[in-house]
C-alpha cells in the first residue's frame, strides 16, 4: 500500500516536474524608468507640478505631529511655531526663539518646497526632509529633545497610538514619526504663481512690467543660481563670491563658515545651499543671516556681492517686482 | 521487514533527489535578473547622459541644474537596488559584483563632489564671463578714446575672452600683467565712480582667470572618471555569471530528465509486483474468510448456549418474584378479586397468555364459577355445573395438565372431555390444591402459539398453583371473618335503633297515659264528693281502692317519664360540685331525716362533669332508699364518702348504710325497672329509683354497684369518670 501511494506520488511530481521545467525562463518584464523632466524646456525656471502624490493617512498624521509641541523637551515649541503656514513656511523672524527663550543661530528656511530642496539645511547636511528633522528636534536652543523622548511622549496618547497602528506596522517609532512628518512637508508645495502661470503659456498672468522684472533677473544673472523648479536649492554657493560679505558685515560666526562645518573643507568656507526664491516675498527678513529685511536690499546685497555688480533702483525694483509674482497657492491634502 | 524499509528509502531517497534537482533547475529568477540587468543599463544610461548634461551647462545650453540632480539622485537610487544582488549567482559572484558596486558607488560619490564644486564654480564664471562685456564697456564709455588706457582696456576684454576660449593657458601672465597696468593707472584721473568700476571690472577678469582653469579641470576630471568603465566591468561579470548559472542549471535539468526516467521505470516495475502481490492476497484472503466464518458460527452457538442461561436465571428469578408476589398477595389485597388479578399480573410476566382465568368450585352448589376470566376473544362464561369440559377434567383428575390441539381433538374424540369456547392452540391447567382437596382450576391458554409453553411452564404453573390455592384459602378465611364482624355491626345498628324507638314509645307512652288517668281520678274524686254517701260500705272501698291504683298507676307512670326522661330530656355535661348538690338533697329531705334520726356523713365529694338534675336525683334516689329501706326500731346512719382512685381519672362515690340490706343474689334485680324485692305494703315505691341511677350512671359513663349483706346494710358504689369528653367548660 506504502509503495503505491509512493508510486503515485512520483508520479505526479514527475508530471509536475516536465510541466515546470517546460516554462520558458524568458519573461518579458516591463521596466519601471522614471520620466525624466524635459531639460531642452526654453526658460531656465520650471513649473513647480501641479500634483504630488501622496498617501493622505500619513499626511493628516504629519500635519498633527507638525503643529505638536510635545516634539520639543518642554512641550512649547512645534514644527509649525518656526515654520508657520500663514508666514511663508517661517516664522519671519531674523532668528527663531526655542525652548526656553534661547535664540537660534540661523535664520529659519521656508518650509514650503522644501522637498524640492536638493539638500536640505543652508550648509546642506541633511541628504533628505527624514533626516533633516533629526535635527531641529534635537537642537538643544530649539526643540532640545531626542526621540526616546518623543516617543514616549507620543505613546500616552490613545489617539496617536491608533493613528500610528493604522498606518505603520511598528507603530510609535522615531522612523514612522519622522515619514509621517517629512510626507507632510512634501505637501507643502506651492504651485500655481502667477509666474507658473506664465511659464505654462499663460501670458497674461503676469505684467509687462513683471515680465520686463524676469529679463532683468536674467540678464543681471541672478538666474546662474536661482534657477530650475525651485528657483534655487539645487546647488551651493559661497557666499561673497565678487566681494567680502562677511568682512563688510563683521561679527562672523561658527555658523557663518557654512558648508565648511559639514566638510571642513577650505573650499567650502562660507559657502552655503542657494535659497529657494519661491515664495519670496513672505519669507523675509533673509538670508542665512537674517540680515536683509527687505527684497530690495537683499537683491542689492545679492547682486553686490555675487554678481559682483551695481544694479540701479530701476534695476533692483523691476527685480522685486518678478520676484513678487513666485508667490504660489498652498491647497491643504494636494493629490 | 527490512525490505520494506529499504524500499521506503529508497523511494523518499527518490524523491528528495528530484525534488533537489528540481529547486536546481530553477533557480534561476528571471524576474531578478531582469531587474538586474535592467538597472545595469539603466545606469549606463544615466551615467553617460550625466556627462552630457555637466558639459551642455558648461556650454551655456542649458542653464538649470535640476536635471543634474535628479540624474545623480537616480544613479543614487538605483546603485543602493543593485546591492540586492540575484540570488542565483554563487556567494563570491556576489561578493564580486558587490565589491565592483562599491568601488562604482566610491567614484560615483567623488563625482558627485566634482559636480557639486563645478555647479558653483559654473554659475559664477558664466556670470562673470556674462558681465565683463558689459563691464569693459561701461569703463571705455567713460575713458577718452585717445586715452592709452581705453586701449588697454579692450585689449584686456579681447585678452580675457580669448583665454576663456583657448585651452591653454598661454596669455594668463600676460593678462595678469595688463591687470596690474590697470591697478596702476593713476587713479586721481578717473573719478572714484571710475575707480568702482573699474575694480568691478578687474575682480571679473579675476574670477574668469581664476575659475576658468578650475572649471575646465573639473569638467575634465568629471568625464574622465571611470565611472562608465566600472558600469562595463559590472556589467561584463554579471553577464558571465548569468551565463555560468545558466548553464549549470542546465546541466541539473538534464540529470533530472534522466531521473524522472528511472523513476518511471521503477514505476512500472513496482506496479507489476503489486499486481502479482494483490492477486496472491485475494487467494489468502478468501481462505481466511472462510476461517472467520466457521469460527463466527461456532461463537454464535456458544453466544447461543450464553444467552439460554441467561434466559433461564431469569426465568427462574422471575418466577421466584411471581411466587413471591403471590405470597405478598394475600395481605396486599383486601378481597379475593384484587388477588386474582394479581396472580394474573404475576403469571402473565412469566408466560405469555391470551386467556387466563382461575375456575373455583363451589360444594353447595356443585358449580364451577369462573371467579377470574381475561381472554382474547370470549366473554366470562358463566358458572357451570361440573361438565366435562377440560377444566372439568383437570379438577377431576388432580393432575396438572399441558394440552395441545390434537391432544384436545383425541380426548375430544374419546369423548373424555367437552370443549367450549375457542379451541387453543396450547393449554394449560394445573389444580389448585389445599390440604382439603382441590378447590379449583389455574388455567393459562394461547390461541395461536402452540409452542407458547412447555414442561417447564406446566411446572411452574402448578407450583404457583400451590401457593394460590393457599393464598385463595387464607383469602377466603378473610373474607368469611369479616363477613362475620360486619354482619355484627349491623346487628349492634338494628339492636340500637329498637333501643331508641323503645325510649321514645316508653316517654310517649308514659306521657299519654297521664291524661285519660288524670280523667279517671277527677271522675272518681267527683264520684266520690258527690255521691260517696250514696254508697255503702262495698261500694265505697271499690271506689277506694279504684282511686288508689289511679294513684299508684300515676306514680308509675311518672316514675317511668322520669326513666325515660334521663335520656330524653338530658342536659349537657357541666363541672358539678357534687358535696352542694348532696347537701341540697339532704336539705330536701330534711324531714324525713328529723322523723327518722338519721345521720349522714359527707366525705370528701369531689366536683366532677356531669348533668346537674341528673347528679341531683342520683344522689336524692340513693340517699332516699338508704333512709327508707332501715330497720325497725334503729336510726339509719349514711355514709357518702370518695374513695381517691387515680386510674383513668375515675372517682368512686360509696353510699353506705345500716339498712336492712338484700340478698346479693337479687343484685342484677334491684337495677331493673319496676322490679322490687319487698312488698307494696312495706315499702312505697314504684322500683325504678334504682334502675334510673343506674341509667344516669351509664349515660355519666360510669357504673354502679351494689354489696350487701341482708339486714346489716348495703353498699352501693358509683363510678364517674372527673371530665367528660364533650362536658361543657
Amino acid at each position: 500500500m506504502f509503495l503505491k501511494l509512493l508510486a503515485i506520488a512520483a508520479l505526479l511530481l514527475f508530471v509536475g516536474l516536465i510541466t515546470v521545467c517546460n516554462r520558458s525562463p524568458l519573461v518579458t518584464l516591463q521596466p519601471k524608468v522614471p520620466n525624466l523632466p524635459d531639460k531642452h524646456s526654453n526658460e531656465p525656471i520650471l513649473p513647480i507640478p501641479a500634483e504630488v502624490s501622496l498617501d493622505p493617512a500619513k499626511v493628516a498624521l504629519g500635519e498633527r505631529l507638525f503643529n505638536d509641541p510635545q516634539l520639543s523637551h518642554d512641550n512649547t515649541v512645534s514644527c509649525a511655531i518656526c515654520h508657520s503656514l500663514n508666514k511663508g513656511g517661517t516664522d519671519q523672524r531674523k532668528f527663531s526663539t526655542g525652548i526656553g527663550n534661547q535664540t537660534g543661530k540661523i535664520n529659519a528656511p521656508t518650509v514650503f518646497n522644501s522637498s524640492l530642496n536638493f539638500k536640505q539645511f543652508w550648509d546642506g547636511r541633511a541628504e533628505n526632509l527624514e533626516a533633516q528633522i533629526d535635527g531641529p528636534t534635537h537642537a538643544t536652543d530649539e526643540m532640545g529633545s531626542n526621540w526616546e523622548e518623543i516617543t514616549r511622549k507620543l505613546s500616552q496618547s490613545p489617539q496617536y497610538q491608533t493613528e500610528f497602528a493604522s498606518i505603520y506596522d511598528v507603530g510609535i517609532r522615531a522612523e514612522t514619526i519622522k515619514d509621517a512628518i517629512a510626507s507632510f512637508e512634501r505637501s507643502l508645495i506651492t504651485p500655481n504663481s502667477r509666474f507658473d502661470q506664465f511659464l505654462r503659456g499663460n501670458q497674461d498672468a503676469i505684467t509687462t512690467e513683471e515680465k520686463e522684472g524676469y529679463q532683468t533677473f536674467k540678464s543681471v544673472g541672478c538666474i546662474s543660481c536661482h534657477q530650475g523648479v525651485n528657483i534655487g536649492g539645487n546647488f551651493f554657493a559661497q557666499l561673497g563670491v565678487l566681494g567680502d560679505y562677511f568682512k563688510d558685515r563683521g561679527n562672523v560666526t561658527k555658523t557663518d563658515l557654512g558648508r565648511f562645518n559639514v566638510t571642513h573643507k577650505e573650499k567650502d568656507k562660507y559657502v552655503f545651499k542657494v535659497p529657494s526664491l519661491r515664495n519670496v516675498s513672505k519669507t523675509y527678513p533673509y538670508f542665512h543671516d537674517g540680515s536683509a529685511k527687505s527684497l530690495e536690499d537683499a537683491v542689492a546685497v545679492m547682486s553686490k556681492y555675487q554678481l559682483g555688480r551695481e544694479l540701479s533702483q530701476q534695476e533692483i525694483d523691476s527685480i522685486v517686482k518678478f520676484l513678487r509674482t513666485l508667490d504660489g497657492e498652498y491647497k491643504r491634502y494636494p493629490r | 521487514m527490512r525490505i520494506r524499509l529499504q524500499q521506503f528509502i529508497v523511494g523518499v531517497g527518490m524523491i528528495l533527489l528530484m525534488t533537489f534537482l528540481f529547486v536546481k533547475t530553477n533557480v534561476i529568477e528571471s524576474a531578478a535578473h531582469y531587474r538586474f540587468s535592467l538597472n545595469l543599463r539603466r545606469m549606463k544610461e544615466l551615467d553617460s547622459k550625466l556627462a552630457k548634461d555637466i558639459l551642455e551647462s558648461r556650454y551655456g545650453l542649458i542653464t538649470a541644474y535640476d536635471s543634474l540632480i535628479t540624474e545623480v539622485s537616480e544613479l543614487d537610487k538605483l546603485c543602493a537596488e543593485l546591492k540586492n544582488v540575484p540570488d542565483f549567482l554563487e556567494h563570491d559572484e556576489q561578493e564580486k559584483i558587490g565589491q565592483l558596486l562599491d568601488q562604482f558607488k566610491a567614484l560615483q560619490s567623488q563625482k558627485e563632489q566634482l559636480i557639486e564644486q563645478f555647479k558653483s564654480r559654473n554659475a559664477v564664471i558664466n556670470n562673470s564671463l556674462r558681465y565683463f562685456p558689459f563691464a569693459t564697456s561701461k569703463l571705455t564709455q567713460k575713458i577718452p578714446v585717445n586715452n592709452p588706457k581705453h586701449d588697454e582696456v579692450n585689449n584686456l576684454l579681447r585678452d580675457v575672452l580669448t583665454y576663456y576660449l583657448v585651452t591653454d593657458t598661454e596669455l594668463e601672465p600676460t593678462i595678469a600683467n595688463r591687470i596690474e597696468l590697470l591697478r596702476k593707472y593713476e587713479p586721481e584721473k578717473l573719478s572714484d565712480l571710475h575707480n568702482a568700476d573699474l575694480n568691478i571690472m578687474i575682480s571679473h577678469a579675476n574670477t574668469i582667470l581664476k575659475l576658468k582653469p578650475e572649471v575646465d579641470d573639473l569638467v575634465k576630471q568629471i568625464v574622465t572618471l571611470p565611472t562608465a568603465e566600472k558600469l562595463e566591468e559590472i556589467i561584463g561579470f554579471y553577464n558571465s555569471y548569468y551565463n555560468e548559472s545558466v548553464n549549470q542549471t542546465d546541466r541539473y535539468r538534464l540529470l533530472l530528465y534522466v531521473v524522472s526516467v528511472l523513476m518511471l521505470a521503477y514505476i512500472g516495475f513496482i506496479i507489476v509486483r503489486l499486481k502479482k502481490a494483490k492477486i496472491a492476497l485475494n487467494v489468502i484472503n478468501e481462505s481466511l474468510e472462510q476461517r472467520v466464518m466457521s469460527r463466527t458460527a461456532d461463537l454464535e452457538e456458544s453466544n447461543k448456549e450464553l444467552q439460554g442461561e441467561i434466559a433461564e436465571r431469569l426465568r427462574l428469578q422471575l418466577e421466584a418474584e411471581g411466587i413471591s408476589e403471590v405470597i405478598q398477595g394475600v395481605t396486599t389485597t383486601s378481597n379475593l378479586d384484587e388477588l386474582l388479578a394479581v396472580i394474573h399480573q404475576s403469571i402473565r410476566k412469566i408466560l405469555d397468555a391470551d386467556n387466563c382465568y382461575v375456575s373455583l368450585f363451589d360444594p353447595k352448589t356443585e358449580l364451577l364459577n369462573m371467579q377470574f376470566f381475561v381472554d382474547k376473544y370470549d366473554s366470562v362464561p358463566p358458572p357451570s355445573k361440573l361438565g366435562t369440559g377440560l377444566t372439568a377434567y383437570v379438577f377431576r383428575t388432580e393432575v396438572p395438565e399441558l394440552i395441545t390441539t390434537e391432544v384436545i381433538h383425541h380426548l375430544t374424540r374419546s369423548g373424555e372431555v367437552e370443549v367450549v369456547g375457542t379451541i387453543p392452540a396450547v393449554w394449560l391447567g394445573v389444580p389448585l390444591r389445599t390440604p382439603n382437596g382441590v378447590i379449583g382450576v389455574l388455567v393459562v391458554q394461547h390461541y395461536e402459539n402452540a409452542d407458547a409453553y412447555d414442561q417447564r411452564d406446566l411446572g411452574f404453573l402448578s407450583s404457583i398453583g400451590d401457593q394460590i390455592a393457599l393464598a385463595i384459602e387464607r383469602k377466603r378465611a378473610e373474607e368469611l371473618q369479616r363477613q362475620g364482624e360486619e354482619q355484627l355491626q349491623i346487628f349492634n345498628q338494628k339492636l340500637q335503633q329498637s333501643n331508641r324507638e323503645l325510649q321514645d314509645f316508653a316517654f310517649v307512652a308514659s306521657h299519654d297515659l297521664q291524661e285519660p288517668l288524670r280523667k279517671v281520678q277527677a271522675f272518681s274524686d267527683r264520684l266520690k264528693t258527690k255521691y260517696a254517701a250514696n254508697l255503702e260500705g262495698e261500694g265505697l272501698d271499690y271506689l277506694e281502692r279504684m282511686r288508689s291504683a289511679a294513684s299508684r298507676m300515676q306514680l308509675l307512670i311518672q316514675d317511668l317519664l322520669s326513666f325515660s326522661r334521663v335520656s330524653t330530656k338530658a342536659q349537657p355535661f357541666a363541672p358539678v360540685n357534687l358535696e352542694t348538690v348532696a347537701r341540697e338533697v339532704l336539705s330536701d329531705l330534711e324531714v324525713k331525716i328529723e322523723e327518722t334520726g338519721a345521720t349522714v356523713e359527707l366525705i370528701d365529694l369531689p366536683t366532677v362533669d356531669a348533668d346537674p338534675l341528673q347528679m341531683r336525683q342520683l344522689m336524692q334516689n340513693l340517699i332516699g332508699n338508704a333512709l327508707k329501706f332501715q330497720q325497725k326500731e334503729t336510726a339509719p346512719v349514711i355514709s357518702i364518702h370518695t374513695q381517691p382512685t387515680t386510674s383513668n381519672g375515675q372517682i368512686q362515690i360509696s353510699f353506705t348504710d345500716n339498712g336492712i340490706g338484700f340478698d346479693e343474689k337479687y343484685t342484677d334485680k334491684i337495677f331493673a325497672v319496676f322490679q322490687r324485692l319487698h312488698g307494696r305494703n312495706e315499702y312505697e315505691g314504684s322500683g325504678v329509683g334504682l334502675a334510673i341511677c343506674r341509667k344516669i350512671v351509664e349515660r355519666h359513663n360510669g357504673t354502679i354497684t351494689a354489696h350487701s349483706i341482708p339486714n346489716q346494710g348495703a353498699t352501693f358504689t358509683v363510678t364517674l369518670p372527673i371530665k367528660q369528653a364533650n362536658a361543657e367548660n
